[in-house]
């Protein structure tokens, strides 16, 4: 039924789409930009979306960036992702992040909150503090399930 | 029925005027280019892949379908690579390679070529590839997840989704007017409303769409939306916000509308798609998915072969 | 019609595959196919009551009145699933736990009423037990490809009592479990392409 021709404009369309999406993935690999826009924070009780950016550069907010990373405050380059050091409470202890520079028997791992402690207390301190934004107070003024 | 418009047929020859299933299928692929388009400019090179890969990766096991089942080749037809397009129109731009060939693969091979190719199919094989896909790896067609590095000049999280979780006094950010122009969040052909409504109304003037079908749909979308918003409206969001927002448009004018998985009579046509839309917004407003397109679109090509039994009798039958 | 002993035993790897030639006991083919392991576990159970009520119903076959015969299989067929029951909840708890209501609907599964009704009311005592084992050890194949298909898709995993022997992870590091396979609509979608798999082998 279907013309030759037909048939090789399919091919020839397969072919130059199969190429150009190979070379789109090739050349644009998913990475998260440096700093972050958002984040989005997968836990049992729901993911939690997080706009670092707005953060960062919202006029009403204008937070720096030792406000939260609090490790390296003298240089900028090498601050720490919150979960690097902050793991889930099921992780292996001590984190590799310290490990890197710091002796195993300087860390004391008691002292380190586990992620989910470390965040409800960075976000809900902070916005209740500021009495700005959602509080501590409702699950699902943060948590999407 | 009695008046019905006659048409006065000529004697004999005729002449073909060469419209077939591929005029057809490229007329559509016409009409959904603006939105397209819109999202290429949106989304940048990432979605150019993810587009590419899933027309590509369509006619290829389209092709590789026809020759395992031993059939004629039917990727000239452009029905693949127009079931690809629209399944890449309604996933986020990030969609790793692998999910959207995947993706593919369901749509042509458990979505049509199973029932023995075009017009064969029960359900729209895009629909029911990409609901396969939201319960296998929900997290990454979940557009607040897939497009968290984006860095969009309005708000950036997924409409519906807001309304959802924090209900209707969160949704003020939103401008109609920014959401049919595609100012929001969404899958890469999904979001410009406008050009979704163009290539629309493109469809239903060339033929490839009756229009009864996204006129009701758009019409059960807005009147329950209504009903739901006079009730109550610190609960439920208006009818307009329904209509800009998820996969309302390109529902109706693109889902819905399919060919094999729709019914042909004007009457069942209207049926459809108003029940298509109200189902969407009793998904949306009361039951716990955050777009109901999907599975409206799948319960009402359920019922198509009961609704085209709604037909006028035929010419002499007696009883 | 005397066809030979070994033609009785292995028509049911093949030709008279219970699930995939003749599409009978679809409901635990369908349900309990998540793992490889239910799999092996449900077929086994299938197989040992099949070739219990296969040999008392042919030894008992001239005695059996045509009119209540189908009564007195399942009384039959009810006694065996009620050992296999209780051996279950004794030796393998884990197992019989998961399978659940599963192992006392083997009392209305299609292939063993089916098997007792067109073989074993009609041939002897050793026809009728390799018709057994031929049947519920095709079942068990059966039961195990599918749910390997589907615990390999859905889980990324294939585990036999414990031990995983593959891990798809570990092969490609990407992997992300196809989850709509161990979900119920998965079933019927694997349950299709294996058939369709089958016919395409058969036919040539």
């Amino acid at each position: 039924m279907t013309s030759k021709k037909e048939l090789q404009t399919a091919y020839c369309l397969a072919a130059i789409l199969l190429v150009l999406g190979l070379l789109s993935y090739a050349a644009f690999p998913a990475k998260t930009p440096d700093p972050p826009v958002r984040m989005m924070f997968q836990g049992v009780a729901g993911k939690v979306l997080f706009d670092h950016k707005l953060h960062f550069t919202g006029t009403e907010i204008g937070l720096a960036c030792t406000d939260c990373h609090h490790h390296h405050e003298e240089d900028a380059d090498r601050f720490r992702a919150c979960g690097d050091c902050h793991l889930t409470a099921d992780a292996e202890m001590p984190p590799q992040a310290c490990l890197d520079c710091h002796d195993e028997s300087e860390i004391d791992a008691e002292e380190l909150p586990k992620r989910t402690d470390a965040f409800h207390q960075q976000c809900g301190g902070c916005h209740e503090e500021y009495g700005a934004g959602p509080g501590t107070s409702a699950c699902s003024s943060c948590h999407v399930m | 029925m009695s008046k019905q418009n006659k048409y006065i047929v000529s004697h004999a020859p005729f002449w073909h005027d060469g419209s077939g299933i591929r005029e057809r299928s490229y007329h559509t692929i016409l009409a959904a280019l603006p939105a397209v388009l819109m999202g290429l400019f949106q989304y940048g090179v990432p979605a150019v892949g993810v587009v590419s890969v899933a027309v590509g990766t369509a006619i290829l096991w389209e092709w590789a379908m026809n020759k395992a089942m031993k059939r004629p080749l039917t990727i000239g037809d452009g029905n693949a690579a127009l079931i690809g397009l629209i399944f890449a129109m309604l996933i986020p731009a990030t969609t790793p390679w692998w999910a959207v060939a995947v993706g593919t693969l369901i749509a042509i091979g458990i979505g049509k070529q199973i029932f023995g190719g075009i017009g064969g199919n029960p359900f729209n094989p895009v629909v029911v590839s990409l609901s396969i896909l939201i319960v296998s790896w929900g997290h990454l067609v979940d557009f607040d997840t897939a497009l968290v590095s984006y860095d969009f000049a309005f708000n950036p999280s997924y409409p519906l989704g807001v309304l959802k979780y924090f209900g209707v006094a969160a949704i003020d950010d939103f401008s109609y007017l920014g959401l049919l122009l595609g100012q929001q969040a969404g899958g890469i052909g999904a979001t410009f409303g406008l050009g979704l409504i163009l290539g629309g109304i493109y469809l239903i003037l060339k033929g490839c769409v009756r229009w009864e079908i996204p006129v009701a749909f758009l019409a059960g979308v807005f009147i329950s939306a209504l009903i739901f918003n006079i009730v109550d409206p610190s609960r439920y969001a208006s009818p307009f916000f329904h209509l800009l927002t998820g996969y309302t448009l390109i529902g109706a004018f693109f889902l819905a509308p399919e060919d094999s998985s729709s019914p042909v009579n004007p009457i069942p046509m209207l049926i459809y798609g108003a029940g298509g839309g109200v189902m969407t917004v009793l998904i949306r407003n009361i039951g716990v998915f955050v777009d109901g397109v999907l599975l409206a679109v799948l319960l009402m090509n359920l019922i198509n072969p009961l609704l085209d039994k709604i037909r006028p009798k035929a010419l002499g039958k007696v009883g | 019609m005397a066809k030979s002993l070994a033609h009785e035993f292995f028509k049911g790897f093949w030709e008279e595959v219970p699930p995939f030639r003749l599409v009978l006991g679809l409901c635990p083919v369908l349900g309990v196919t998540t793992k490889i392991q239910f799999g092996i576990g449900m077929g086994l159970a299938t197989t040992f009551v099949l070739v219990c009520s296969n040999i008392l119903i042919s030894m008992l076959r001239n005695l059996i009145p045509s009119k209540v015969r189908i009564a007195c299989f399942i009384i039959i067929v009810a006694t065996f699933v009620t050992v296999v029951e209780l051996m279950m909840q004794a030796f393998t708890y884990g197992l019989f736990k998961q399978l659940g209501v599963f192992i006392p609907l083997i009392v209305v599964n299609c292939i063993v009423l089916g098997r007792a009704e067109a073989f074993a009311s009609k041939n002897n005592v050793i026809m009728s037990t390799a018709d057994g084992l031929g049947i519920g050890m095709g079942y068990t194949l059966a039961l195990a490809a599918l749910g390997s298909v589907r615990e390999l898709l859905g889980a990324g995993t294939l585990t036999v009592w414990g031990d995983p022997i593959l891990n798809l992870s570990s092969i490609f590091p990407g992997f992300q479990p196809f989850k709509f396979m161990i979900q119920a609509p998965g079933a019927f979608v694997g349950l299709g392409l294996l058939l369709c798999v089958m016919n395409m082998v058969g036919k040539k």
